[in-house]
């Protein structure tokens, strides 16, 4: 599904088009999927997380401006959101300590490359640009769900080297975004 | 180390970030997330990174998720059982084909309320102020199978009559809302006021201002929810949807 299908699709659920809705499910739960499966590591709750997010999609559709993000960024947003709000719930309750993998995992496969958006071409480019340990960490962050003092606590380095690597690490992304 | 922009103070940009992110917790986040919702620039800060972050994500090796989650979602979303098992009876009123809405009102804490354009807008009008006045009608309804309410604009009157059927559903206590969407990426629905149920021949008056007559003559989307008695206490739909349309000029 190329980004234009998935932005039209996206225009006709914002009119409440339930066909064009069971057509992005189809099209795009695997990749949705993947986010949700990736932050929550843990198949019933990515499931139920991957729920709430197309409930989001349908609800939200009407507030999704192709001006300002692509629809991939747009909709794997609304995935990850889903599954960290119950991660975090869960950890609230159970205070479970499970913390995810670590995040070599998460470096993409070449035929997934050819289907990446400009926009992933252009942050992956930036991501290398770092150092490889403030890579790791952004990604970690990002994909695990993670936050500072979790960081933290699974690196075993004081609160402040972690934050002060993941700003530094920001604002290079968005110097090198920006170029 | 890298010049600051000149026009993003540094530090809000970095919590924007960090926010979006998702490193920050406690209180740091809960400031975050009040910012989010009470300052659009910091919101439209979070979004930008969110967009910048999220091809992180979308390059994840795909997984197939199992039947069950789309019969679940729209299951939640829809009522599907029910819809699907029970063939709809035209006769059985507008309501009725609208199962789904209602089975999303449950959780709706925002109804998504868009154009279904059923209709093209006629543009021509356009250029010519005058001929607002020759007056505009919408067609509306949920899906392609249910029945049209239709709603005309009385000029002369200065009200919109609606005909056609706006059941309510008699064991629940709720009340049709009509609402106009203007035109225009995200601009928010505003009361027209509400209408009482309108069945078989009966039609029902609303009264407007030329004002607003005028704007919802430029292509404006109108819509029917149903709220409690007394109308949304919020000002914004808050019950189902049970009928949209846009527009055209006569």
């Amino acid at each position: 599904m190329s980004p234009d299908d998935a932005k039209h699709l996206i225009s006709r659920i914002s009119l409440g088009d339930r066909a064009a809705f069971s057509t992005l499910y189809d099209a795009l739960s695997g990749r949705l999927f993947a986010v949700t499966l990736r932050v929550l590591r843990n198949r019933a709750e990515a499931e139920e997380a991957l729920q709430d997010a197309f409930l989001n999609i349908w609800r939200r559709a009407a507030s999704y401006d192709a001006e300002r993000a692509g629809p991939m960024a747009w909709l794997v947003t609304i995935a990850r959101n889903a599954a960290i709000d119950r991660m975090r719930r869960r950890r609230e309750a159970a205070d479970i300590d499970d913390l995810p993998e670590r995040a070599d995992e998460d470096a993409i496969s070449p035929e997934l490359a050819a289907m990446q958006s400009q926009e992933a071409a252009g942050l992956h480019a930036c991501l290398e640009e770092l150092t490889a340990r403030e890579a790791e960490m952004i990604r970690t962050a990002f994909m695990g769900g993670l936050t500072y003092s979790e960081l933290a606590a699974r690196e075993a380095k004081p609160l402040g080297t972690i934050k002060s690597t993941i700003r530094r690490s920001l604002l290079k992304l968005r110097h090198c975004l920006e170029r | 180390m890298t010049a600051p922009d000149r026009d993003i103070p540094e530090g809000e940009d970095q919590l924007a970030a960090e926010y979006a992110l998702g490193v920050l917790e406690g209180e740091a986040r809960a400031e975050a997330a009040e910012r989010v919702r009470t300052d659009k620039v910091f919101a439209d800060r979070v979004e930008a990174w969110a967009m910048r972050l999220a091809p992180m994500a979308e390059t994840l090796a795909p997984a197939a998720p199992p039947a069950r989650v789309k019969a679940a979602i729209n299951a939640r979303l829809f009522g599907e059982e029910t819809s699907s098992a029970a063939p709809q009876s035209r006769a059985g009123g507008f309501l009725e084909s609208l199962a789904f809405w209602r089975g999303a009102a449950a959780f709706a804490s925002l109804v998504a309320v868009a154009a279904l354009s059923v209709l093209v807008i006629a543009p021509e009008a356009a250029d010519d102020g005058a001929r607002f006045e020759a007056g505009y009608f919408a067609a509306l309804r949920a899906d392609d199978a249910s029945p049209v309410v239709l709603v005309r604009y009385d000029a002369e009157a200065g009200e919109l009559v609606i005909s056609g059927p706006v059941d309510r559903d008699a064991a629940q206590p709720v009340q049709p809302e009509l609402w106009v969407i203007p035109p225009g990426e995200g601009a928010a629905p505003q009361s027209l006021g509400l209408i009482a149920s309108v069945s078989g021949d009966l039609t029902e008056r609303v009264a407007i201002d030329a004002e607003t007559g005028r704007r919802i003559a430029q292509g404006a989307t109108l819509a029917i929810s149903l709220e409690p008695p007394g109308g949304s206490p919020t000002g914004a739909p808050t019950g189902p949807v049970i009928a949209l349309g846009a527009v055209q000029s006569l």
